[in-house]
């Protein structure tokens, strides 16, 4: 269990993070969303300690997180940032065979365990085809892949990701969230940055919303995720129709184009007995 | 699958290509090193160097030129290469910056104001202290580039800053050397890089600080390997970017201050040697760091051949040849940055 008490962050001159409290339960898939400079990455990196925040305290368990080594910290979460460049010259493994480095040091180079873990990465995230590839010669879809499978070979409970399918191509976007939801039947916790409304309210258990740098509602995404909420937290007029297909929340952006296609989408979601709660 | 897994597996615990290229490099640096210690007003066969070198003669007059005046300025160039190529590797890897150099960012020059400061101004310190005044010159210079482009740098703002620093520096020299004529003679060979001016006593100066330094910059590899996948990847495997930073930083203040105090500033081989070893070996630090050494020091050999072949019976200065070699790359370097 990840506590989060009564958390201030920010940088320098700036106060990002107002007074946070969150409890997040062991497994799942937990989506932190909200407009632009609302404080989910800053939040991400509290977690993860990248920032340290000037007040409040993080739980993890028994222990406490603010107060661990950064290579405790890593040995129990691990971090995938927004990665928007690819380092040169290396290979697919080379980079997944970093996520042990938090495992290693001087007078414990690489070991079975170290080995297992990489494997089993290189399994889930089905990466095997290009693994001696240079990340260069990789797409995008490829390269994220292989982020994701560095993460894993970390062997932490918690992931947390900060717009792991940002750049990506639509399917690629949906086969990585596959991947992405398919680690929670591993066991492991996820907590990502989404900025994609209707993936964050297809894939996700519980949501938490947040705006200028405060909670404004947590939940379940079936309690969390309505025309109400988005409004006040992404300023967007939508209408939230039940997809048909997963049972889950889906919203529709209100297009302003005729008067035509507004009523058109009005009808679908009039229409859909689910919609009325 | 397995097996090809297998044989990767074998292959990480027996790196055999690049094991090869280090025996290769390693013996290109004694082939350059015989033809070094060959050169000179008298031509010296390698067999007599060999005989010089494992059963010396003192009443032999060429066994006395080998080992009384040219085994020293040989090895003041492999150590100034190897010493020089590991700064710029690390300054490379710390600021994320292809053009960083200890050269080109004003550390160089920063200690060489400071040698050049204290033997006009303090002629009574013991000489062997001078490797401190290179040391603090060399940090101060690392400290006002940083603050002049901030520490989460871009590249451009870094190498501008290095530029003015320099230039700085340099002039703050020229001044000394124009108010002390005599000092201007005593001073100006060794100013542009000179390998022929330096001795092995300078040496015996640096050697542990170069030493020290050199073993304690492999601690740092793990570390590094990981800063490669970008700072906040780092940072979330457990890496402490800041320490690592000022370790790294503290390291080439400590190698180029050293070369700086025996050699001059030469320039320009932290630029180009780590760039001929991410070729060779493309990523892994502990092998960049060995491939640097070696290249460095093979640069530095050939260069102070070259300096004394071109314009025979002349010498020119080790730093002009280095200068030579070193500002084409860094032109391509910038021209492949600006695409």
């Amino acid at each position: 269990m990840l506590v989060i008490e009564h958390l201030d962050a920010g940088y320098k001159n700036k106060q990002v993070l107002k007074e946070i409290n969150l409890t997040f339960a062991e497994g799942g898939f937990i989506t932190l969303m909200g407009a632009n400079g609302c404080g989910k990455s800053t939040l991400l990196h509290c977690i993860s300690g990248l920032l340290t925040p000037s007040n409040g305290h993080i739980q993890l368990n028994e222990s406490n997180l603010l107060a661990m080594k950064r290579k405790e910290v890593a040995q129990r979460l691990a971090l995938l940032p927004q990665v928007a460049t690819t380092p040169s010259g290396l290979t697919a493994r080379e980079l997944i065979m970093q996520g042990r480095f938090p495992w290693q040091n001087w007078w414990r180079q690489w070991s079975a365990a170290d080995e297992k873990a990489v494997n089993d990465a290189i399994e889930v995230t089905n990466v095997g085809d290009y693994l001696d590839l240079p990340l260069e010669q990789l797409s995008g879809g490829q390269r994220q892949r292989c982020w994701i499978a560095m993460t894993l070979a970390q062997d932490t409970p918690i992931l947390l990701l900060d717009e792991p399918t940002t750049y990506l191509d639509v399917s690629h976007q949906v086969e990585l969230m596959n991947l992405i939801a398919s680690l929670k039947l591993k066991g492991k916790t996820i907590i990502a940055v989404l900025h994609d409304l209707n993936q964050a309210a297809t894939y996700s258990d519980h949501l938490v919303m947040m705006k200028k740098g405060e909670i404004y509602t947590q939940g379940k995404v079936q309690d969390v995720f309505t025309k109400e909420n988005l409004k006040a937290v992404f300023d967007l007029d939508a209408n939230i129709i039940t997809d048909p297909f997963h049972g889950t929340p889906l919203a529709l952006p209100i297009v302003e184009m005729n008067p035509n296609s507004t009523s058109s989408i009005d009808d679908v979601a009039v229409n859909h007995p689910h919609h009325e709660r | 699958m397995m097996q090809s897994q297998r044989k990767h597996h074998a292959e990480r615990r027996f790196p055999t290509l690049k094991l090869t290229g280090v025996v290769l490099l390693l013996l290109a640096v004694v082939v350059a090193s015989f033809w070094h210690l060959s050169l000179g007003a008298k031509s010296i066969d390698w067999t007599t160097i060999w005989q010089a070198l494992v059963a010396y003669d003192p009443t032999n007059s060429d066994h006395a030129i080998i080992r009384e005046s040219r085994q020293a300025r040989l090895i003041v160039s492999l150590v100034v290469g190897a010493a020089l190529a590991l700064a710029g590797v690390i300054m490379q890897a710390i600021s994320t910056n292809p053009l960083a150099d200890p050269g080109l960012l004003g550390i160089n020059s920063g200690a060489a104001f400071f040698v050049v400061a204290s033997t006009l101004f303090l002629p009574m310190i013991a000489p062997q202290y001078l490797p401190i005044f290179a040391f603090l010159g060399a940090a101060i210079a690392a400290l006002i580039v940083i603050l002049l482009s901030g520490w989460e740098q871009n590249a451009e703002r870094l190498v501008l800053a290095g530029v003015a620093v320099t230039a700085m520096f340099s002039a703050m020299t020229a001044i000394l050397l124009l108010i002390d004529q005599q000092g201007l003679d005593k001073l100006r060979h060794w100013l542009t890089g000179a390998i022929g001016a330096s001795d092995l006593d300078k040496l015996h100066w640096v050697y542990p600080y170069l030493l020290g330094a050199m073993v304690f910059s492999f601690l740092l590899v793990r570390s590094l390997n990981a800063f490669h996948l970008g700072s906040r990847v780092a940072e979330g495997l457990g890496v402490n970017v800041l320490l690592l930073k000022i370790t790294g930083l503290t390291l080439v203040i400590m190698l180029s201050g050293a070369v700086v105090a025996v050699a001059g500033p030469i320039g320009f081989v932290g630029l180009v040697v780590p760039h001929i070893a991410r070729l060779l070996v493309r990523n892994n630090y502990i092998w960049l760091f060995l491939y640097a050494l070696l290249l460095g020091a093979l640069l530095l050999i050939v260069s102070d051949i070259a300096a004394r072949m071109v314009l025979r019976p002349y010498e020119i200065n080790t730093g002009i040849i280095t200068a030579f070699v070193g500002a084409p790359v860094f032109i391509a370097l910038v021209l492949r940055k600006m695409k």
